[in-house]
């Protein structure tokens, strides 16, 4: 059975030819003038255009939006395609967006950054290279060397190689 | 008038073995003659059925297919049990094919969408998604002029840095297989993608395929569509 039609005019999907009426010239410019002074927010599906967001910080955003947006924690700012730090300050008419890669295995980090934190969490995969140098050398030339995280993470795998023993090892993986 | 479609789906895991049950299901019942490929050389695992749907482990193209087959006798459907590659990419897709591109890894994605590029009649459709959002890219060709852009137009497509997974070492496979377990997906959120590429092919057929880009998060039940 078909769901009743919401009848009150801001919940139709539609609007009847009998009802509508076309905005006039001067309020579409009002209107459009007002909309180019708010930030424009977006994570993914989610979008909104707010008014009250100038001088207020991109982390503070995040913050504010994260479960209504959706936001994961590790996401991308962008302001007009470029990225922004947490303490970038927001001015009228800007593009918020927050991004995260969509459909890649491992999603959260890199494909060669996922196979250094296997590394870190299955030991027992070291056994499988020939040895350990070129264990090394494979996660070496692996990462990405342009983030502090994929560098942090680097010294953290380089340090359980070429670590003696399973204390080493803990306190390194756990530091 | 009968006509022919020829329809490819790469992938047959998390979105794509929920796909091609209902696509099946609506292509039996056009007057079309449908032609089904399924494409995928990985093996379906018992640990992939919290999310994927199989009867016996195997390969995943050949296992979708022997199952469809019972249920949809008037398809043609056929199965490759292969990655799609740079050694097979040119036989696999073809003008007038319409694609569903239902993997998990850029390498794949823009393997398909540089060789749609070289089409003059093809559709693409890909979906992908994290746990609880994602999206599906729709590039459509027609005449040999692109109605909306190629994959490789996002920078992560055109410079993936993950590998085909045709051309992975054993050790990489494993990193896989351990990503997978790092990163779980959520069923739901497959099934929505999955949904939400039909409902694109559909537009398509409809003639009102005027967007570039579906957005959708199954948190926030919001959906954005990018033109």
């Amino acid at each position: 059975m078909p769901q009743d039609r919401m009848e009150s005019a801001g919940n139709t999907q539609t609007n009847s030819p009998d009802t509508y009426r076309a905005p006039d010239f001067e309020t579409t410019l009002s209107r459009a003038a007002s909309v180019t002074q708010k930030v424009r927010v977006v994570h993914g599906a989610n979008e909104q255009y707010f008014d009250n967001l100038e001088g207020k910080t991109v982390g503070s955003i995040k913050k504010s939006l994260r479960e209504v947006f959706n936001i994961p924690g590790d996401a991308s700012a962008l302001i007009e395609g470029k990225e922004v730090q947490d303490d970038f300050v927001l001015e009228g008419g800007m593009n918020l967006e927050f991004v995260k890669e969509a459909g890649v295995k491992g999603h959260d980090l890199s494909f060669k950054q996922q196979v250094a934190l296997a590394l870190l969490q299955n030991l027992e995969w070291l056994p499988k290279f020939d040895d350990m140098e070129a264990a090394a050398d494979y996660v070496s030339e692996s990462l990405p060397e342009d983030t502090r995280g994929a560098i942090a993470l680097q010294q953290k795998v380089m340090g359980v190689l070429v670590a003696e023993t399973a204390e080493q090892i803990v306190n390194i993986v756990g530091e | 008038m009968k006509q022919t479609r020829k329809i490819k789906v790469i992938g047959s895991g998390g979105i794509g073995c929920h796909l091609l049950e209902p696509l099946c299901r609506y292509l039996s019942f056009t007057e079309d003659f449908c032609e089904v490929t399924v494409i995928d050389g990985d093996v379906y695992e018992e640990r992939n059925r919290e999310r994927q749907r199989f009867e016996d482990c195997g390969n995943k193209a050949d296992e979708t297919v022997r199952a469809l087959k019972e249920t949809f006798p008037k398809i043609h459907l056929r199965s490759k049990p292969e990655y799609v590659t740079e050694d097979n990419i040119i036989t696999t897709i073809r003008e007038n094919d319409v694609v569903f591109l239902c993997v998990d890894n850029h390498a794949t994605r823009k393997l398909v969408s540089d060789r749609c590029e070289e089409l003059d009649d093809v559709l693409l459709i890909s979906g992908g998604n994290n746990y609880t959002d994602g999206d599906v890219l729709v590039y459509l060709r027609k005449n040999g002029k692109d109605m909306t852009p190629p994959l490789t137009k996002l920078p992560e497509i055109a410079n993936h840095k993950d590998k085909n997974p045709g051309e992975l070492s054993d050790v990489e496979r494993q990193g896989c297989q351990q990503e997978a377990v790092n990163n779980p997906q959520l069923l739901f959120m497959n099934l929505d993608i999955a949904s939400s590429m039909l409902n694109c092919y559909y537009a398509y057929e409809q003639g009102r395929l005027n967007f570039k880009r579906v957005y959708s998060d199954i948190l926030t039940q919001a959906r954005r569509v990018e033109r």
